[in-house]
C-alpha cells in the first residue's frame, strides 16, 4: 500500500451478542451486505452508534473480521441467480484453507454468521469446507464425522442402498 | 447444536450439498432421514442429480443452449452412447444449437447391473428415473441393438413433454415397447 493514498480510516463499532464492542474499519465491515445496508438505512450522521449484532458472539465475529480484512480487496460478489447452475470446484485457496482449520463448532458458527451478515465469499468458503468433509466418505464415515445418528430402519437403509448401489465405487 | 442449525436451513444445506460431486450427492441420501428428505425435497439438488429437468438457461447466443451430459450414468451403466457430434469424450457440457437439440441414443444392451432388472425386485434403481442430459431434449432417436443384434433396428422416435416436468429418462429408453405401441408408453416394461 502506498503512503500517498493513505487516508484516515473511518471506523465503526459493532456490539456482539455477548456484549463486547469491537471497533473495525468501515471498509472491512462493509464486506457484510447486512451491515452495509444498515449503515445506508440509518444514514451517515448516526454512524457513531454501535451496531448491534444479536446473532454473533465475539470469537466468531473476530474470525469474520479476520476474513474480511484479508479479503478486503476482493471484487464484490456478482449479482444474479446461480442456484441452478451446478457449482463446480471445491477448491479453496491456501489462506482460506488455513483460516478454516478450526473446530467443527466454530466452522458452523462461521457459516451461520456469514449467512446472517450476508458475506457471500465467506459463506462459500465455509460451505466448501463442509462439502470437502463429506466428499469421498461412506455414509457411515459421514455420520461419524458429524456425529449424526443413523435413524433409518435396517429395511429402509437397505432399500436406499440397493436403489443407488449402481453408483458406488466398484 | 450449531451443526444442526446449519443443516436445518434449507438454503445453507443446499449450498453445501451442491458442492458435492454427483456420486457423493446421490449416496448422501443414506446418511439419515433428514439428509434423505432434504435431498428429495430440494429442487436444485434434484436437478443436479438429473431427476428434475433444468430449464433452458439463456446464453449470450439466443440460438444456442448449454447441455450437460449425465456422465455418471454413461460411465457406470455403459448402456448408452450419445453421439452428439460436438461432444468429445472428456467434455461434460457443450453449447449446441437450440433449435436442433436432439439426442441420438444407442441402446447396446441391458445395463451392467446384476440383479437390478428383475421386475420382482422391491426397489427401482435410481438410474431408471434419471434424465440423460440437462436440460433434457425434446426429441430423441433411439436405436435399440437388443432387438436386432448387430444391426440397427428401425429408429424409433421418443418424444417427451417437458411441461409436466418430464424429460427423456433412462426408463423411457431401455423399455422394450410392445409392438405397435409408442416407446414412451413402455415405461417400466423391461
Amino acid at each position: 500500500m502506498s503512503a500517498a493514498t493513505e487516508q484516515p480510516k473511518q471506523t465503526l463499532t459493532v456490539t456482539t451478542n455477548d456484549n463486547v464492542d469491537i471497533v473495525v474499519e468501515r471498509e472491512i465491515l462493509e464486506r457484510s451486505v447486512l451491515i452495509k445496508n444498515m449503515i445506508g438505512d440509518v444514514g451517515e450522521e448516526q454512524i457513531d452508534t454501535a451496531i448491534p449484532l444479536p446473532n454473533v458472539n465475539e470469537p466468531v465475529m473476530k474470525k469474520v473480521i479476520e476474513w474480511c480484512e484479508h479479503h478486503r480487496k476482493d471484487p464484490p460478489a456478482p449479482e444474479g441467480d446461480d442456484s441452478d447452475s451446478r457449482k463446480k470446484s471445491t477448491d479453496i485457496d491456501e489462506w482460506d484453507q488455513k483460516f478454516m482449520q478450526v473446530d467443527q463448532e466454530m466452522l458452523f458458527e462461521i457459516i451461520l454468521a456469514a449467512n446472517y451478515l450476508d458475506i457471500k465469499g465467506l459463506l462459500d468458503v465455509g460451505c466448501k469446507t463442509v462439502a470437502n468433509m463429506i466428499k469421498g466418505k461412506s455414509p457411515d464415515e459421514i455420520r461419524k464425522t458429524f456425529n449424526i445418528q443413523n435413524d433409518f430402519t435396517p429395511e429402509e437403509e437397505d432399500q436406499i442402498r440397493r436403489e443407488n448401489e449402481w453408483a458406488e465405487d466398484r | 447444536m450449531t451443526r444442526d442449525q446449519v443443516f436445518n436451513i434449507p438454503e445453507l444445506f443446499d449450498s453445501i450439498l451442491l458442492y458435492l460431486p454427483f456420486r457423493d450427492l446421490l449416496l448422501a441420501q443414506r446418511v439419515c432421514r433428514h439428509w434423505k428428505h432434504h435431498i428429495e425435497a430440494s429442487r436444485p439438488i434434484q436437478r443436479a442429480l438429473f431427476f428434475l429437468p433444468t430449464s433452458i438457461s439463456p446464453t449470450s447466443d439466443p440460438n444456442s443452449i448449454v447441455v450437460k451430459r449425465n456422465r455418471l450414468l454413461e460411465r457406470t451403466l455403459r448402456v448408452f452412447t450419445l453421439p452428439l457430434p460436438v461432444w468429445t469424450e472428456r467434455e461434460s457440457q457443450v453449447m449446441i444449437d437450440k433449435w436442433n437439440y436432439q439426442l441420438d441414443i444407442l441402446v447396446r444392451g441391458p445395463p451392467h447391473v446384476p440383479g437390478s432388472l428383475s421386475r420382482a425386485a422391491p426397489y427401482t434403481p435410481s438410474w431408471m428415473r434419471m434424465l440423460l442430459s440437462q436440460p433434457p431434449p425434446l426429441k430423441a432417436t433411439v436405436m435399440d441393438q437388443r432387438l436386432i443384434p448387430f444391426h440397427f433396428s428401425p429408429e424409433r422416435l421418443v418424444t417427451c413433454d417437458l411441461e409436466d416436468e418430464e424429460g427423456l429418462r433412462v426408463c423411457h429408453v431401455v423399455a422394450v415397447p410392445e409392438i405397435g405401441k409408442p416407446w414412451h408408453n413402455a415405461v417400466g416394461q423391461l
